[in-house]
């Protein structure tokens, strides 16, 4: 009795897991994908995502590199960036594109169109200190700078400054130096003139690269923002 | 006889150690009533008093160094600390305001190519120096 028992158990456990094993059509009809087609399912989730990635990486990555031209050859250009490293621009004859910005346009160049000593802007893939160039574009070079006005020559239309990097300059004050004055009560910025500044005012400053430098730590100034020395010791 | 040697013997030990303890004791007892702590307070420790308790570090959170755009304007996003003045200046643009909370945004106007944007922070506070930050941002249609 006991062996018949044990025998009804044990076949009764076989067929559940018999059972078990064999593939199953849904209840509700439903057609249960077969293995390749979840592959492919998979395969097409992790192509998104390696998509989404690249473009994520894209738009985080989106730098250009600017410095002046230190040597140029016919797919190469060495130039010193504003945080003095030596950047390879490396150039592909047909990719590669080269514009001149004038203004708020550029117009399309040819490489022969720069030379050492030029400013330039470049984009591309950068891989450590080298660049496969997208674009080249030659602008102009302008300094912000700010500091204290140690002195004012009110006969040669210039003042001396002590910069916040402690450089003394001397900034011209052109024609074409448009000068503000910050309103301490207001914070408004109103039109001013030179005979606004004083010694003790802290400036703000923009000045273009000097075609031929006329001397050393001498600029003439685009523009000039002042703070009044009353505003901090109000 | 050899009993009572015995227990003489392990009594003069245990009053011999008993005496020794005792003075050892007193001793040492005397030599800390000399050296009296200067404050009251058992535990001292070191602390460091910070210059302010919210004192917020200037800082720029947005946009990147060197980062491209392709509109007219960036926002600028950063942390300093309330009721600071912010100036910010390019070639093309300068702009101040006074920071109301701990965070500042402000869109501010490129030109086409390199923006050489300088945002310098003057606190509220006269104990503390002023800082500068230098952010290159283009302005190119790529």
């Amino acid at each position: 009795m006991k062996k018949i028992i044990l025998l009804i158990m044990m076949s009764l456990i076989f067929a559940k897991m018999a059972i078990a094993q064999t593939p199953t059509s849904s209840p509700s009809g439903t057609i249960v994908p077969s293995p390749t087609s979840q592959i492919d399912k998979q395969i097409q989730n992790l192509k998104e995502k390696i998509a989404n990635k690249v473009a994520e990486i894209n738009k985080k990555d989106k730098r250009a590199y600017s410095g002046v031209i230190s040597k140029i050859d016919a797919n190469t250009i060495l130039f010193k960036s504003n945080d003095d490293q030596e950047m390879e621009a490396k150039i592909d004859e047909l990719l590669s594109k080269i514009y001149i910005i004038s203004g708020s346009t550029k117009k399309e160049a040819k490489l022969s169109d720069l030379k050492k000593d030029d400013y330039i802007i470049v984009s591309g893939v950068s891989s450590g200190k080298s660049i496969t160039v997208n674009s080249v574009y030659k602008d102009e070079e302008y300094f912000v700078k700010t500091g204290k006005v140690s002195e004012v020559s009110k006969t040669d239309y210039n003042i001396k400054v002590t910069t916040s990097d402690k450089d003394n300059l001397t900034v011209d004050i052109e024609t074409y130096t448009k000068i503000k004055l910050l309103n301490i009560k207001s914070l408004e910025i109103e039109k001013s003139g030179f005979s606004k500044i004083k010694e003790g005012d802290t400036i703000h400053f923009v000045y273009k690269k000097p075609v031929e430098t006329k001397e050393q730590n001498r600029f003439s100034a685009q523009t000039i923002l002042i703070i009044p020395q009353e505003y901090f010791i109000k | 006889m050899k009993k009572e040697a015995a227990t003489a013997v392990f009594l003069g030990i245990f009053l011999g150690v008993t005496v020794a303890l005792v003075m050892v004791i007193k001793s040492r007892q005397q030599e800390t009533s000399k050296f009296k702590p200067l404050t009251n307070v058992s535990n001292v420790s070191p602390t460091v008093i910070p210059v302010s308790q919210n004192y917020q570090s200037f800082e720029i959170t947005e946009p990147q160094d060197n980062f491209i755009v392709n509109k007219e304007t960036v926002r600028i996003k950063g942390k300093t600390n309330k009721d600071d003045l912010i100036v910010i200046q390019s070639p093309i643009k300068e702009m101040v305001l006074k920071n109301k909370t701990n965070d500042f945004s402000i869109d501010f106007p490129l030109t086409y190519g390199e923006n050489v944007i300088r945002i310098s922070i003057y606190p509220k506070d006269q104990s503390l120096r002023s800082q500068e930050k230098r952010l290159t941002v283009y302005y190119l249609d790529e």
